[in-house]
């Protein structure tokens, strides 16, 4: 391992965006191999298959390295690159939307076969996909992130209040849909 | 306590990692059987979604990563660079040299009206790099000059240059430097690279009029100047073959 990656390693991820904002190629290496996986796992759980969310931390860290200067300190670093990151996810189910348009009977999304809802992990899976976007994503950030309120509410922009009442309205919902799908196969 | 307050009170719970301790909300939950199934559900769930796998990132993302980064940093790079010097650089006294390279305070002005520009226009979009090599016979004979002089010159010939002529600099560490392969044969004794830049021009003839003018000639100092090949789009997996053409200016 080269010097300067354990040099880097030891340095804040403040620190870290400091210097790539000053052009620093280096701290924006070592803030990826810190980083990623957190990423990339935000990603799957928001609803993506493994390969695609590569694509988009690949994307989030371009957006980390084009927009630093953006980032003002006003929160942690690592709520600035869950907003990122959460922002390249939208973007990209908008992508995934306009090109189902265009060929409306690949939009038709036909429902888990019945023997894979057996699996508990598919049912969760797909009762989390039926949430909208925005109350999946507080579930997700609280749930495996660990993250409170207020940083939720920077990721998604809105109140910390406003994120609680979607986190409510996520678990009753995710309820409701979880034991109908379940209910369904047994 | 309503059920809504009372269902309300135990996602609290779930979030926080920390059992409801209202007296009233617990007497309400003991005594209805749909907030108790509720509260069954969450926890089942909650603990559900503890259990999902989301598998590993690709193996070669850092890799990945890295390249697209080397190709963002040519297509785009940073208009300004502050100055980056590392707290111990007081030790390293010979790099003093050529520290004229050592993170270049380049301003965002870019004077393309001026009298006496050098370069082409953003248009010129091939890229050169230009490797300035000393050896012992840098600055010899000269006055002292201070690091912050030579910094200086070079300051002042990148804002000399055309509109978008100028992409990005870079110090050499000398005390990071391994050799691999056979034996080095330096053109000059104590030759080695202390710095780099990257510049745009026409081709290699503008390239090599623009290094012409770099201070760090007429201090003795070498510059090779060669051609790059443009990163190809990310991910075509063909990263292309280097340099097409290399001038070596004294």
């Amino acid at each position: 391992m080269p010097a300067e990656h354990s040099y880097f390693v030891k340095r804040t991820d403040e620190q870290l965006i400091a210097a790539v904002q000053d052009g620093d190629g280096d701290a924006m290496g070592t803030l990826f191999d810190r980083h990623h996986r957190a990423v990339h796992a935000l990603c799957v759980r928001l609803g993506r298959d493994s390969d695609l969310a590569d694509d988009i931390t690949q994307e989030v860290f371009l957006r980390v390295w084009r927009y630093a200067r953006s980032f003002r300190g006003r929160s942690a670093f690592r709520t600035w690159l869950y907003r990122l990151t959460y922002n390249a996810f939208a973007d990209s189910q908008r992508r995934d939307a306009r090109r189902h348009e265009s060929s409306p009977l690949e939009s038709v999304e036909p429902d888990p076969p019945t023997e894979e809802i057996a699996d508990r992990h598919v049912v969760l899976e797909a009762a989390l996909s039926k949430l909208a976007p925005a109350q999946r994503a507080v579930l997700v950030l609280s749930r495996y992130h660990g993250l409170g309120y207020d940083e939720i509410g920077r990721i998604i922009d809105c109140s910390p209040g406003a994120a609680r009442v979607r986190l409510h309205r996520a678990m009753n919902e995710l309820r409701q849909l979880y034991f109908a799908l379940e209910g369904r196969c047994t | 306590v309503s059920c809504d307050d009372a269902r309300a009170t135990l996602i609290e719970a779930l979030v926080t990692q920390r059992a409801p301790t209202d007296p009233e909300v617990l007497a309400h939950i003991e005594s209805c059987p749909a907030c108790r199934a509720a509260r069954i559900d969450y926890d089942r769930l909650w603990e559900e979604m503890g259990n999902m796998e989301t598998g590993d990132p690709s193996p070669v993302a850092g890799l990945r990563f890295r390249r697209r980064l080397a190709a963002e940093r040519l297509v785009s790079p940073r208009r300004t660079f502050r100055r980056m010097l590392p707290a111990s650089v007081g030790a390293v006294a010979a790099a003093a040299i050529v520290a004229g390279l050592i993170g270049f305070q380049v301003g965002t002005r870019r004077p393309s009206e001026e009298a006496g520009v050098i370069g082409g226009s953003r248009n010129s979009q091939r890229i050169f790099l230009l490797l300035l090599h000393d050896d012992s016979t840098f600055r010899r004979g000269e006055p002292p000059m201070t690091q912050a002089a030579l910094v200086a010159e070079q300051v002042r010939w990148v804002n000399g240059l055309a509109p978008g002529t100028y992409v990005t600099t870079d110090k050499l560490a000398r005390d990071r430097l391994v050799w691999l392969g056979p034996p080095h044969t330096p053109v000059a004794p104590g030759d080695q690279v202390d710095g780099i830049f990257v510049i745009r021009a026409k081709d290699l003839a503008a390239a090599q009029q623009i290094a012409a003018t770099n201070p760090h000639l007429k201090h003795g100092g070498r510059i090779e100047v060669h051609e790059i090949d443009r990163l190809p789009a990310p991910d075509t997996g063909n990263y292309g073959y280097p340099a097409t053409g290399t001038a070596v200016h004294r």
